[in-house]
């Protein structure tokens, strides 16, 4: 019997502790290692972009102006941090003989579940009821669709496409609403832009 | 202030419980001696590493088995806190231990006790906008070495430390604890309190 439990117990502690991966150092070959903080969302900044393939894209300057389809709205979203990788926070390469060495990178995921994106221009856009397409970032840094409703809100930043042409050429302002699963609402808009159709 | 203070008071009850019970009772046949201790959690390790270790308080029954050893069923309640990330954290340990001591007759003694049970690691961001709690168990292994002065025949003080080596359950994804890498913890504990012999 004695033998049995001890058994057991010397069984459980090893199918508690079987497969623990450890993770890289920090690059030493050059590339920097990403690695993830977990936020909970407090602000979010949308930021107008050319240039739809890239998914950095570039700088809309002042008055600009662009056609529907050759911009984007990259939303950046900022918060309070609430897991933080130990292993590679505040690690740096300034002690590293290695002069390969480059520190890791932060990828900031945000885990607010989501109850609504809505995004909205300042005046009537077109007809259709949805002109809007969002994307949403992964770790690999690609973009992709998804039915977002109680997803968590991912990586920073989303992107977010035009799908249709104004009904006019004109001035429009965007405005995102994101609200998560705890009525927490955040609001912010872009600066103004001249849409073509 | 305030934390050393309820240590004060715990342990100021420990002493009202323990010498309002007839001590010059010279029946320890049973050997069952009651242990409350008080003291300080650290958290040096993986997920809990930048966390700063406040109060920890362990109970404990220990039952004399023979005369250099026996086994102790204790269970501690830790607190451990981040400012980086705003984390409170409950370490509840559920431990059963043999032990051996060294030198039972004498007025210091020295023992020493391993062992295993259930840790459960209670995570609780403070932030108000957007509050997440979180539970995850695991086993931890548990060294203990205390020494223990003597007071009275059935009244000693016990000074220890106390280690646990944690493996915690993996397969469930947390929003805290989200990688395998945390699935090892550790902590130590440095405690003081008192041991009661019926």
């Amino acid at each position: 019997m004695k033998k049995t439990i001890y058994l057991i117990l010397i069984m459980l502690v090893f199918s508690a502790c079987i497969k623990y991966p450890e993770w890289d150092n920090p690059g030493t070959n050059g590339l920097a290692v990403l690695y993830t903080n977990y936020y909970i969302l407090t602000e979010i900044n949308p930021v107008l972009k050319r240039d739809t393939v890239s998914y950095t894209g570039s700088a809309i300057l002042l008055n600009d102006t662009v056609k529907y389809n050759k911009f984007f709205i990259q939303t950046f979203l900022d918060g309070n941090l609430i897991s933080e990788n130990t292993a590679f926070s505040g690690t740096d390469c300034s002690d590293e003989p290695n002069p390969y060495c480059v520190p890791p990178e932060e990828q900031k995921y945000f885990v607010n579940k989501i109850q609504s994106i809505e995004i909205s221009a300042n005046k009537p856009y077109n007809t259709n009821e949805n002109n809007f397409a969002i994307y949403f970032r992964d770790k690999e840094l690609h973009y992709t669709q998804k039915n977002y409703i109680g997803e968590e809100l991912g990586y920073t930043p989303l992107k977010t496409e035009l799908t249709a042409p104004p009904d006019s050429s004109q001035w429009f302002v965007f405005t995102i609403k994101i609200t998560d699963d705890k009525n927490n609402v955040f609001t912010s808009s872009t600066d103004s832009i001249f849409v073509l159709n | 202030m305030k934390y050393k203070l309820i240590i004060f008071i715990v342990l100021l009850f420990a002493d009202f419980s323990v010498f309002s019970q007839d001590v010059n009772s010279s029946d320890t046949n049973n050997n069952l001696t009651f242990e409350l201790s008080a003291g300080k959690i650290f958290s040096p390790y993986r997920f809990y590493k930048n966390h700063t270790g406040y109060e920890n308080f362990s109970f404990g029954v220990s039952k004399k088995l023979f005369k250099h050893g026996g086994a102790v069923l204790s269970q501690s309640y830790g607190r451990v806190f981040s400012k980086t990330t705003n984390n409170r954290t409950l370490v509840m340990t559920t431990t059963i231990s043999p032990y051996i001591t060294f030198f039972a007759d004498k007025k210091i003694n020295l023992r020493f006790s391993s062992g295993t049970g259930l840790i459960c690691l209670n995570t609780k961001t403070l932030y108000n906008i957007y509050p997440i709690n979180e539970k995850i168990y695991g086993i931890p292994i548990k060294g203990n070495i205390a020494v223990l002065y003597k007071l009275k025949n059935n009244l000693a003080l016990n000074l220890n430390i106390d280690t646990n080596y944690s493996f915690l359950f993996n397969g469930n994804y947390k929003l805290l604890i989200n990688d395998p890498y945390y699935y090892k913890t550790f902590f130590y504990s440095i405690n003081i309190g008192i041991n009661y012999t019926l």
